[in-house]
């Protein structure tokens, strides 16, 4: 059969493997933090802004516990667009699940932008990143999606209601 | 020196930005990406320049990263297998990967064991030719459950895809390779013959 076939394994000659490594590291090192980016940080809060003094009333919504904690979504964006965020998880369980949860995803979120892969006012998920833990991390808020979801926006206050979720229960 | 700590715990320093835990996760799982990117493309040289690239697209897109069995492995196979066929495409994203991991002196260097590792590249292209011949959902599949030994569970976490259809595919690949391989096999090794 012809999995009895394939070679069998080897191991990547030491030297190289030393020298791809330290190519690797290299690679991924921090770079100087960028300058500020204030304009972009107070767009999404200036939208919620607007939302709030425009949208009137605000029905109450009751904070909500989520369906899990092992998903989480980080927006970019403080808007419930549908590509304007990316999901995290820690692990996936295949057997036994629920080790791996999110106790704290403003945290968890927080670290995406600190090290660039998210920017607020930009739907985009940045692969370049500097992981030295320099990039502006706007306020932060978790709110629960319809979905059980937990979902982080950029923008302090009351975002979650203005998106019609409800916060995060503590 | 090993390091103790299991692959979620390096896994929550990564996502927090640590390349000293990314670099144990190299040390932990190199070589079975680097097998694995060998049985992808019959090639050492390759499979080299490809667990590079494996790990620096892991490292980008880090937060999109799923544990299986609390293991980081079977995401890395997973990315191997996109990288593998985006090497045989020879697309300019592929080349500038592959220059920005590629260290100065890159050459392998495989002295010691220059011949075997010969007869390897020849066994494997030989099956490769077969192999082929499966649709490449199939061949990601099986590559990954038959060659490089990974669970239903962590194949369907490594190709995003349910744990049923991770069964149906390899059971169709095994048996297309079944009806395939007398025919294949004997037209590879006359093709081997005349190379």
């Amino acid at each position: 059969m012809i999995d009895n076939e394939v070679p069998g394994a080897r191991s990547m000659p030491a030297a190289q493997r030393a020298r791809r490594k330290a190519a690797l590291l290299n690679a991924i090192a921090p770079e100087p933090a960028p300058a500020r980016r204030w304009r972009r940080l107070l767009a999404p809060v200036a939208g919620v802004a607007v939302v709030l003094a425009t949208g009137g009333a605000v029905a109450y919504l009751a904070d909500r516990e989520p369906e899990q904690r092992e998903v989480i979504r980080c927006y970019g964006v403080a808007e419930l667009s549908s590509d304007g965020f990316t999901e995290m998880a820690r692990a996936v369980p295949s057997g036994e699940s629920g080790k791996q949860e999110f106790r704290d995803p403003v945290a968890a979120c927080a670290d995406l932008f600190r090290q660039g892969f998210l920017r607020a006012g930009d739907k985009q998920l940045h692969a370049e990143t500097d992981p030295s833990a320099a990039h502006e991390v706007p306020p932060l808020s978790a709110c629960v999606l319809k979905s059980g979801e937990i979902a982080v926006f950029p923008a302090a206050g009351e975002v979650c209601r203005a998106l019609g979720l409800p916060r995060l229960a503590e | 020196m090993s390091d103790a700590r299991d692959d979620a715990g390096l896994w929550g320093e990564v996502l927090a930005g640590s390349t000293d835990a990314f670099g144990v996760l190299f040390e932990r799982h190199a070589d079975a990406v680097y097998n694995h990117c060998f049985r992808r493309t019959a090639s050492w040289a390759a499979a080299e320049d490809l667990t590079s690239v494996v790990f620096l697209e892991v490292w980008r897109h880090r937060p999109r990263v799923r544990l299986a069995n609390d293991s980081v492995l079977p995401w890395l196979l997973g990315v191997a297998n996109n990288a593998a066929r985006a090497a045989d495409r020879s697309s300019r994203r592929y080349r500038r990967m592959v220059a920005r991991v590629r260290p100065p002196d890159a050459a392998p260097d495989f002295a010691e064991d220059l011949a075997g590792r010969l007869d390897d590249e020849r066994a494997m292209r030989r099956l490769l030719r077969a192999v082929d011949r499966l649709a490449p959902a199939d061949r990601a599949v099986l590559s990954l459950c038959v060659w490089s030994g990974l669970s239903y569970e962590e194949a369907a976490v490594a190709l995003g895809v349910p744990v049923g259809t991770v069964r149906s595919r390899l059971s169709r690949a095994r048996a297309r390779l079944r009806a395939l391989m007398p025919i294949r096999l004997a037209e590879a090794v006359a093709a081997e013959g005349k190379e």
